[in-house]
């Protein structure tokens, strides 16, 4: 009878603890539609800043700089973050864009064909709350 | 005859486009437009062509007196992306591009724009890839980008003829698939050439090999080569301040006012150019004709 007792304590406390689970992902799905996130991100500027943690990962190429001195290693900035605007993908546009969904990590790729540009954003969902936490951008 | 000869093969599929220049709805075909390769524009006005203006045509030509333009470079596709400024994509600013970007297929030869001394064989991986630049005479330079990483077998101070394939293009380094990364610079040395402000835009220079070795190239050409020459470069420079004009106005139209600006200065820019040439070929022709 013990042993019974013992089981089925065990049996509730694992219940609670996978609905508790459960309930924070809820809410975070709730909270937090990334296609919401990535329009807001993309309109209000304050909002941007607000997911992103400086310095910010990522990778910086161009034309103007001599692949011997620098890797491409980058971190970005706050004093030097130039915001990022919405991309309108419309007939005339020469890029193209690509975004691939991993769970809690949003893979979103613009480059142009066949070229060498680029950019590579890595929103990931960190608390509830998706965030940018990688920035790739290579101009060449 | 004094006609260039040119041959020409071309693997179109779909229907070209023909730039009417008419309203705002062009502006898409006017912007190919100015991508055509203008070897195109000049075979159409010596009527070797059946083709007008197209976007993106993929005609290619085999030039039969042996000059390497740009063009000749690599067997490409299409001209992906221009030597210039773009608009970039989410910063929605005007920004260099370098060289000039052409879709050709992995293990396409890859042919040196004029005679000169590779000044440096790099790796770049996530970069420029496998690239070559070579040194020309009179402080020019051109690099090959992206190239495949195992398809070029040469040294440092090698001697390259004007033409001689120095490797295959790929999709080495920051690539976003089978293409050549062309640029042409002028610089004082090597650790100058990434320098932006020393960039040239390599469809401007057509063939590189009479800038650097000349031996006053129009003296071969024959009258009538001359005459087209003519006619073609003042051509080339109506068709570019009308375009600039036309894209500047829908720029302003728009309320794009630095971006009509910048169009209208990378047209006078090129339109000078052309001047340049077109003196040269009249004074030619006048020498001819006093003498």
């Amino acid at each position: 009878m013990k042993i019974m007792n013992v089981l089925i304590l065990l049996l509730l406390f694992n219940y609670c603890s996978s609905a508790n689970i459960e309930d924070k992902q809820d809410e975070c799905d709730k909270g937090e539609v990334f296609d919401e996130f990535y329009r807001k991100f993309h309109t209000d500027s304050s909002f941007q800043l607000s997911r992103i943690d400086f310095p910010l990962k990522g990778y910086k190429r161009t034309g103007n700089e001599n692949p011997d001195i620098n890797d491409g290693k980058y971190y970005w900035k706050k004093k030097n973050w130039i915001v990022h605007k919405k991309f309108d993908l419309d007939d005339n546009s020469i890029y193209k864009q690509d975004k691939v969904f991993k769970d809690t990590l949003v893979v979103d790729k613009i480059y142009i064909e066949n070229s060498g540009f680029s950019i590579e954003r890595h929103f990931k969902l960190i608390d509830c709350k998706w965030k940018l936490v990688y920035y790739s951008e290579i101009d060449l | 005859m004094g006609c260039r000869k040119l041959t020409y093969y071309t693997t179109e599929t779909t229907p070209l486009k023909v730039a009417t220049g008419k309203g705002l709805e062009s502006e898409k075909v006017v912007q190919g437009f100015l991508s055509v390769d203008p070897k195109v524009h000049d075979a159409r006005l010596i009527g070797h062509s059946p083709y007008h203006f197209g976007y993106n045509n993929p005609i290619k030509y085999i030039d039969t007196e042996g000059d390497i333009p740009w063009s000749m470079v690599v067997a490409y596709t299409r001209v992906t992306s221009q030597q210039g400024n773009r608009i970039h994509p989410i910063h929605k600013e005007s920004r260099y591009h370098a060289g000039l970007d052409l879709a050709a297929r992995t293990g396409s030869d890859v042919r040196a724009m004029a005679g000169g001394k590779i000044a440096k064989v790099g790796w770049d991986p996530d970069g420029y890839g496998r690239y070559v630049v070579i040194k020309h005479p009179k402080g020019y330079y051109t690099l090959y980008a992206h190239l495949e990483k195992e398809s070029v077998n040469l040294e440092k101070g090698t001697n390259i003829k004007n033409g001689e394939v120095i490797g295959k293009s790929g999709n080495s380094g920051g690539s976003t698939g089978p293409h050549l990364h062309l640029e042409v610079i002028k610089a004082e040395n090597l650790n100058d050439i990434f320098k932006n402000e020393n960039k040239l835009d390599p469809q401007v220079i057509g063939d590189l090999e009479n800038i650097v070795n000349p031996d006053n190239p129009l003296s071969k050409l024959s009258k009538n080569d001359l005459l087209n020459q003519r006619e073609t470069l003042q051509s080339r420079i109506s068709i570019t301040e009308n375009l600039a004009s036309f894209r500047a106005n829908i720029q302003e139209a728009k309320g794009n006012m630095e971006r009509a600006d910048e169009i209208r200065s990378k047209a006078a820019e090129k339109v000078d150019k052309f001047r340049s040439k077109l003196n040269d070929i009249e004074t030619e022709i006048e020498t001819r004709d006093n003498g």
